[in-house]
């Protein structure tokens, strides 16, 4: 799934959305999951430009359209490929308005290293996101789903560690245009 | 040049450099090696034969000895050690005892053996703490006055050389009359000091100690050799590197990225109200 292959007009970024302690808060968490991988430590603690690098290139990974990734929600949905399949006679688009509900997705973080040889190092902490949509409706063509618009989408965002939940912060709600296209059409499973 | 052979070939110039002066270093029984083995066994190490300037420098450090010298003259040469107490295995403990027998080399023509003596070596004045002299024997007795009216009137007339007549009685005696008497230069003596020897307090000597015979003046090229042969392969390895290799290959590069787990949606009621067509 390419969550960040353009920038179209109008796109939502998670790390547009997020305040500055959040994103700190974001950070020190990879950081101190990275201290607690023994090997991970004695690179940073060997070359400390390793640190500032990791939290450049966890900024960078926040970088990414949270609609996109959770509309993988939608796409799974039993309920929603059923409606298709009964509304897709035809090769027009169909609309579909959905009622109240949430979408939650999980994030494992995992840095690669590349000095002299090359390692990658899954980090013990999650990042959950959550999406709680209200009066959405979404566009679906040809079994892939092109847009969602014309709802409020809140986001919330759960960080874990070792599975306990450690930070959990509600991020924004958004009003969703009209219609909102994704970058790349999401084929429905 | 692959990167891997630099490190092996530095290894290499150390050892060819530093491995035979370290060997002949050990092996020696003047070395700081056999004295450091010695004090580790608590017996005198084998010094007859060696030089003292040799020796003087690990007896202090490994026994905080300062010998007792004793200083005469023989066919060796200057400053070599003939003769020890105690004798070489015989126990000999930190801070105890140690007199040696140092040659000053072969004797001296009379006029110098006259001088008075002078301690052979002066490189290592700090090790010589007592020095006890071997008894002259061709000193003059003590100076006693001479009563005037023993003196012949021929030489009554002479100046009145202050110092010892009684030092030149044959001198004057066999000079021929009317001719000026020969003098010979007064004999002096240093009168002898009775030096207190003083003892340093016993040190325990660390066991972990960095061998003196790597500080050595003439190990220290060994070093200073290995040290340039290794900057100047060095140079060599990153000369024939390009430029791009050698700016961007030691910069880490680091990655994130976000592995995504399932999505999890839930719904109270129906999840679709409705289908249709777009408007």
């Amino acid at each position: 799934m390419t969550l960040t292959t353009e920038t179209p007009a109008g796109a939502i970024w998670f790390d547009d959305l997020i305040d500055t302690e959040t994103r700190a808060e974001i950070e020190t968490e990879v950081i101190e999951a990275a201290n607690r991988d023994r090997v991970l430590r004695d690179l940073i603690l060997t070359t400390p430009i390793l640190r500032s690098a990791i939290l450049r290139a966890v900024r960078a990974a926040l970088h990414f359209d949270p609609l996109a990734l959770l509309a993988d929600g939608w796409c799974t949905a039993k309920d929603i490929r059923a409606a298709c399949r009964e509304g897709g006679k035809t090769d027009a688009p169909i609309v579909l308005k959905l009622s109240s509900h949430s979408i939650e997705r999980d994030i494992h973080p995992a840095i690669k290293v590349s000095i002299g040889f090359e390692k990658s190092f899954d980090l013990d902490v999650g990042l959950g996101l959550a999406g709680t949509f209200d009066g959405i409706a979404l566009t679906i063509h040809d079994s892939k789903l092109e847009s969602v618009g014309a709802g409020t989408c809140g986001l919330a965002l759960l960080v874990r560690v070792a599975g306990r939940p450690v930070i959990s912060r509600v991020i924004k709600t958004l009003d969703l245009p009209a219609e909102y296209r994704f970058v790349q059409p999401l084929a429905l499973r | 040049m692959k990167p891997a052979a630099v490190p092996v070939l530095s290894a290499c110039a150390f050892l060819i450099v530093s491995v035979p002066a370290l060997a002949a270093q050990g092996t020696r029984s003047c070395g700081a090696g056999a004295i450091r083995a010695a004090a580790a066994k608590q017996v005198a190490p084998r010094l007859v034969g060696c030089r003292y300037d040799d020796v003087a420098v690990p007896l202090a450090q490994y026994f905080a000895i300062f010998p007792a010298l004793t200083k005469t003259p023989g066919d060796d040469a200057s400053s070599t050690i003939l003769q020890q107490t105690p004798a070489a295995g015989e126990p000999l403990t930190a801070g105890g005892q140690l007199a040696l027998q140092v040659s000053v080399g072969p004797a001296r023509a009379p006029q110098a053996a006259e001088a008075p003596a002078v301690p052979p070596s002066t490189d290592t004045p700090s090790t010589e703490a007592p020095v006890t002299q071997t008894p002259v024997t061709d000193l003059p007795p003590p100076v006693s006055k001479t009563p005037v009216e023993d003196a012949a009137p021929a030489a009554s007339a002479e100046p009145q050389v202050a110092g010892p007549k009684s030092a030149q009685p044959e001198a004057v005696a066999e000079a021929p009359h009317g001719a000026p008497p020969k003098l010979a230069p007064p004999k002096l003596s240093l009168p002898k000091f009775d030096l207190p020897k003083f003892h340093l307090p016993e040190i325990t000597l660390p066991r972990l100690t960095f061998p003196a015979h790597l500080l050595r003046p003439g190990l220290a090229w060994a070093w200073i050799g290995t040290a340039l042969v290794g900057v100047l392969l060095f140079f060599v390895w990153r000369g024939r590197r390009p430029r791009s290799e050698i700016t961007y290959d030691r910069v880490p590069q680091v990655s994130a990225r976000f592995v995504f787990g399932p999505s999890r949606l839930s719904a109270s009621g129906p999840l679709v109200l409705e289908s249709g067509a777009p408007t």
